[in-house]
């Protein structure tokens, strides 16, 4: 992982346990049941992407987690709420922004997604919130090379 | 006459010279002729004078080179130490020739030095001519090549000579060396030159020469793809030349320590790896004075140790500098204080993410040996446990003991236990545990119990006591982990305390006849199996499971069945369990009494036990076996009294009488084809399978039988009237063919002909395609070596061959049954032989990818992806044949179908950026499909396949690809 700065924000910080993986039942192996998205599919999704900062995913770190994600089927809105470590934490928006370019990439398009940070965890919350919610500024970041490479790199498959 | 053969030989000269082939030719007869006697090497070296002495430089070259040649043909020992002195002064006057005869010089040079008989100053002469007149580095690569080997035949062989040159030599080898840029030639100089700075001593050139090879570390390579030299190759050979010798610890350290500055990664790795090897050469007073320095670049890897590969090898470079330095004891503890300093505080909290990587970094101190483990001990026990006791968070109590249990049992590999160390005497390891051992919490506990059975030699008896009682509290339990914890410390106890545990199980685990809990009965059988590998309660227990086998309550008698199944199946047991159960137990005896039907669930533990029996027994003792129950076989009887008896009779060794009559091929017959159960009819195939493996070809018995099995296969496969019957024909015939061609007999193909043109019957042609893999089918366990079998070693790959030879036979109906039965092979075919025959295999599974049957579409999948794994350039030649199709089917009805797809199109993800980039934009197109699929599993494979293919080609990825 390309360390972005020489000293890091949060040298040590908490380690929270990862979920075991999720059991495969007897109704998922069953072709005639639907089975609808879930707040834990979701969280699949977006708990392995890595911080930018540290070789830790962003469930170790406790930035996401399933209890703050909500998901409407019927109305096709997903919406996450992440964590960040620290309330002045620098990274925010880069990790609202890898989340967000995840779920893009994998939900279908007929969700509508938000991300946000989790009220009253970061300084300045408002500030990233509108960026991440404006799909202009969303777009104009992805074009940006330098950028789109860090993203890449958090959200990368370790293969 | 003398003068007849030179005029010979110069005419012979004057045709060589007008090619170059001819004239390596001519040398090399000519060179015999010297050999056998026919000619004298003065009448010849007299002949070419007008040649090497003549004005004209390309003649002289061709002189010289003719010289040079024949000497690089004559045996090592034929010339004598004065004809070698004269050419040496020869050859020495020639290297201050024509700087285009050099080439030729050169060559001549390195045929000399190998001869036995050179005088004893002519290395010195020559190197010292060399040296002086040829700039090595301005010669072409290959005469380059062969200074280096005449340095490389001389340093080997003149040893002695050589020293008497003092730094001159070394001097010379230096300025020689000094700027070589070809791959191969490097490779060969740093192969002679560790051998070269151990044997002579460098003094005041000792810098130079490490100048001139650390100039070439790290290595940086590109290789072009000609010379076959990889950068590792290069940097593997390297590293023994940089540690060669101690004295070049003083340069070698500074330049390890500025490496591991470097960005660049492989720079740090090759210097971890240099370090690592280099520290055993250097010894303490190498490196002690460059200490402190090197632990500050080498934490950076480990703490927080992001890179695990670097991580590692620093870990292991850190280990044995802990090892080379613990000869002198001050060094050592101060730079393992100087560790623990630096670490210490990440220490206090188990949660925070420092915490684990620098427990690692202590374990691995911990393991180089005693003292470092005892130090180390120090430190992390007292904060283990007076955390233990403050912490009320159950990970927090779970990450200690975790970390506990490592260092107890580092502690206990160098043969000590925390209690041993005199500052330690306070703790009370195993009371803490023992105490823990209460808790609610399966995980903890689990852990616990296995910190305690890790401390099984330093438990006192109060402590065995009580700990047997908790297991016996626990083992009910049904957590799986803390069942098989409580079963593997009972057994680990067995064995050290025998009589402890033999007692325990008088007391808790006795059988009581009256029993009418199964789970209670369960549960001590397993206990008693468990402990029964070891031979002192092994005697105790196995009769008292024996007779629980034919108990009347079938879920014990199922366990029982079980238990002695999982016994007689385990290798490392050690005591003849088979042995003692047969001979003691009578169990073969015991089980074919027992009274059960073909569709009961015991019968297969039932076979399987008395086969594993039976294979262990000598040839005298099987013998036996078959004498009691032959006759059983070939007189009519229950079919599953049958089906036992062949079991025990599969194992057989080769030249165990069987006698073979009409009744039994009769009885045989009727089994395989007739009977209402499957498992029969297969008992019975393999059966004939087995004993036609094992008799001769020539034996008469064997024609008979075979004829007698294929007369009614063909008229039943004939009569098209029953197709269970039919069927049942056919699998008896594939196995048949299967016992044929494990034995390697000479009609093979005549039986895989037959075989596969039953492929073409319109009614059984689908079931043969199914079974077809019965005939490499790795689980199969009766025809095996391990019954007694002939298996030849290439079988499988005949079979393969065969079927894939007759692709142009197959058209229309029969083509789908053709396909299948390729397919259901691959899967028991090795990776290997399945590469040789890629591009024939290819279109085949492209064929069957477009066929609408779920199963073959399924296993091609499945092959597919495994295929793809290699990178195998006829993927990405055939890319267009297979992304759009694999597109097509990640939309398919069946959705394992769907899940395979998407496998193997992540799978093409690792495949060169430029073959797949143009299908990035249709793939991300039509995924969007299958991830919105309504199953959640074919979204997961989905999601893995779309986030690879947005990876392709896009910035922040190009460095894996």
């Amino acid at each position: 992982m390309k360390k972005m700065g020489d000293t890091l924000e949060n040298i040590n910080p908490k380690l929270y346990k990862k979920i075991n993986e999720r059991e495969i039942t007897a109704e998922d192996e069953d072709e005639d049941i639907i089975d609808e998205f879930d707040t834990r599919e979701i969280f699949d999704l977006i708990r392995n992407i890595n911080d930018p900062e540290h070789p830790l995913t962003l469930e170790e770190l406790n930035v996401v987690e399933q209890s703050l994600i909500e998901i409407d089927n019927e109305a096709n809105k997903v919406c996450v709420k992440f964590t960040p470590t620290i309330p002045h934490c620098s990274m925010a928006t880069l990790i609202g922004l890898s989340i967000r370019v995840q779920l893009l990439r994998v939900l279908p398009p007929r969700f509508k997604v938000s991300v946000e940070i989790t009220p009253g965890t970061h300084m300045s919350e408002a500030a990233v919130n509108k960026q991440l919610a404006d799909k202009e500024r969303v777009a104009a970041a992805l074009e940006n090379n330098h950028l789109l490479e860090v993203i890449n790199q958090c959200i990368g498959i370790k293969c | 006459m003398a003068s007849l053969t030179s005029s010979v030989f110069k005419e012979r000269f004057l045709d060589a010279f007008e090619e170059n082939e001819v004239l390596n030719v001519t040398c090399q007869e000519i060179a015999s002729e010297i050999q056998s006697g026919h000619a004298k090497l003065h009448a010849v070296v007299e002949e070419l004078k007008p040649f090497v002495t003549e004005k004209d430089v390309t003649m002289r070259e061709k002189g010289i080179s003719a010289l040079s040649t024949i000497l690089s043909h004559l045996s090592k020992d034929f010339l004598n130490e004065a004809e070698l002195r004269f050419i040496t002064s020869f050859y020495c006057d020639k290297l201050r020739d024509h700087y285009s005869i050099i080439s030729a010089v050169l060559r001549g040079i390195l045929a000399i030095v190998q001869m036995d008989h050179l005088p004893k100053n002519s290395p010195e002469h020559l190197l010292r001519g060399l040296f002086e007149n040829v700039q090595c580095q301005s010669q072409l690569l290959s005469e380059r090549k062969n200074i280096y080997f005449i340095l490389a035949t001389l340093v080997e062989k003149r040893t002695e000579d050589l020293k008497a040159m003092g730094p001159d030599f070394i001097y010379g080898v230096i300025t020689t060396i000094d700027g070589e840029r070809d791959p191969r030639n490097l490779m060969l100089l740093f192969s002679i030159l560790p051998h070269f700075m151990k044997q002579f001593s460098l003094g005041h050139l000792t810098e130079e020469m490490f100048e001139v090879i650390a100039c070439y570390f790290p290595v940086d390579f590109n290789p072009s793809g000609t010379e076959g030299v990889t950068r590792d190759d290069l940097a593997e050979k390297l590293a023994p030349c940089l540690c060669a010798i101690p004295e070049f610890a003083e340069f070698c350290m500074p330049l390890i320590i500025d490496k591991l500055f470097s960005n660049l990664r492989v720079a740090k790795l090759d210097s971890l790896s240099l370090l690592h090897r280099g520290v055993k050469i250097f010894g303490v007073n190498g490196i002690k004075n460059h200490l402190t320095e090197l632990w500050s670049v080498l934490r950076k890897e480990i703490v927080p140790g992001g890179d695990s590969e670097l991580k590692n090898a620093s870990l292991k470079a850190v280990t044995s500098v802990i090892d080379v330095i613990s000869s002198n004891i001050k060094v050592c503890e101060n730079f393992i204080d100087h560790i623990i300093t630096d670490v210490n505080s990440s220490l206090y909290d188990v949660q925070l993410s420092l915490f684990k990587p620098s427990v690692e970094l202590l374990e691995c101190v911990a393991m180089v040996n005693k003292e470092s483990c005892i130090q180390v001990l120090k430190i992390i026990v007292p904060l283990c446990v007076g955390q233990y006791s403050t912490k009320t968070s159950i990970t927090d109590k779970i990450i200690l003991i975790k970390t506990l249990n490592n260092f107890v049992k580092i502690a206990s590999d160098h043969g000590f236990t925390i209690k041993d160390v005199p500052e330690l005497a306070w703790t009370d390891i195993p009371n803490l545990y023992l105490n823990e051992l209460s808790t609610k919490n399966m995980e903890l506990q689990s852990k616990i119990l296995l910190g305690l059975k890790i401390q099984k030699a330093y438990l006192n008896e109060a402590h065995r006591i009580l700990f047997y009682d908790k297991i016996c509290d626990l083992i009910g339990i049904n957590y799986n982990e803390v069942k098989i914890l409580c079963h593997s410390s009972l057994l680990s106890f067995a064995t050290l305390y025998p009589h402890e545990i033999s007692t325990l199980i008088k007391e808790k685990f006795q059988l009581n006849a009256d029993e009418k809990k199964t789970e209670i009965q369960t549960c001590k059988l397993e206990v008693l199996a468990t402990v029964a590998k070891t031979y002192k309660l092994g005697i105790e227990v196995l009769p008292q499971i024996v007779l629980q086998t034919n108990i009347t309550n079938t879920d014990i008698s199922f366990t029982a069945l079980t238990c002695l199944h999982r016994l007689v199946a385990t290798e490392n047991i050690n005591y003849d369990v088979q042995y003692y159960l047969y001979n003691e137990c009578n169990i073969i005896e015991k089980l074919t009494t027992l009274n059960i039907n073909p569709t009961d669930q015991r019968l297969d533990l039932v076979l399987n036990i008395c086969r594993l029996i039976v294979r262990s027994l000598t040839l005298e003792e099987q013998q036996n076996v078959v004498n009691k129950y032959f006759p059983i076989l070939s007189d009519k009887n229950s079919e599953v009294d049958a089906a036992l008896i062949m079991n025990i009779f599969i194992p057989l060794r080769q030249n165990v009488d069987l006698a073979i009559n009409t009744n039994l091929l009769q009885n045989l017959y009727n089994l395989a084809l007739n009977s209402q159960h499957s498992n029969i009819r297969l008992i019975t195939c393999k059966f004939i399978a087995v004993i036609l493996n094992k008799i001769n070809d020539n034996n008469e018995c064997f024609q008979r039988a075979l004829s007698y099995f294929k007369e009614i296969i063909n008229n039943n496969l004939n009569l098209n009237t029953n197709i269970k019957i039919m069927q049942a024909a056919a699998s008896l015939q594939i196995w048949l063919t299967k016992a044929i061609i494990t034995k390697g007999s000479s009609d093979v193909e005549i039986f895989l002909n037959e075989l596969t043109n039953v492929l073409k019957h319109d009614q059984i042609g689908q079931h043969i395609a199914q079974e077809y893999k019965i005939l490499t089918n790795r689980h199969e366990d009766s025809l095996v070596e391990e019954n007694f079998c002939n298996i030849k070693i290439f079988y499988k790959q005949r079979v393969f061959e065969h079927l894939i030879k007759k692709n142009s036979e197959f058209r229309n109906t029969s083509r789908q049954n053709y396909l299948s039965a390729v397919v259901q092979l691959l899967e028991e075919i090795p990776l290997k032989l399945l590469f040789m025959y890629l591009t024939k295999l290819v279109p085949l599974l492209i064929e069957s990818l477009s066929l609408d049957n779920e199963q073959i579409i399924l296993l091609t999948l499945t092959t597919l992806n495994l295929l793809l794994e290699t990178k195998h350039s006829i993927f990405s030649d055939k890319i267009q044949s297979f992304v759009p199709r694999l597109l097509k089917l990640s939309t398919y009805k069946m959705m394992r179908i769907r899940i395979a797809a998407l496998e193997c199109l992540t799978n093409y993800c690792n495949y060169p950026t430029i073959v797949i980039n143009i299908y990035k934009q249709d793939v991300l197109e039509k995924l969007l499909i299958p991830i919105d699929d309504r199953k959640r599993l074919v979204r997961k494979a989905a999601v893995n396949a779309r986030s690879r293919w947005f990876l392709v080609g896009a910035p922040g990825t190009m460095k894996e690809q």
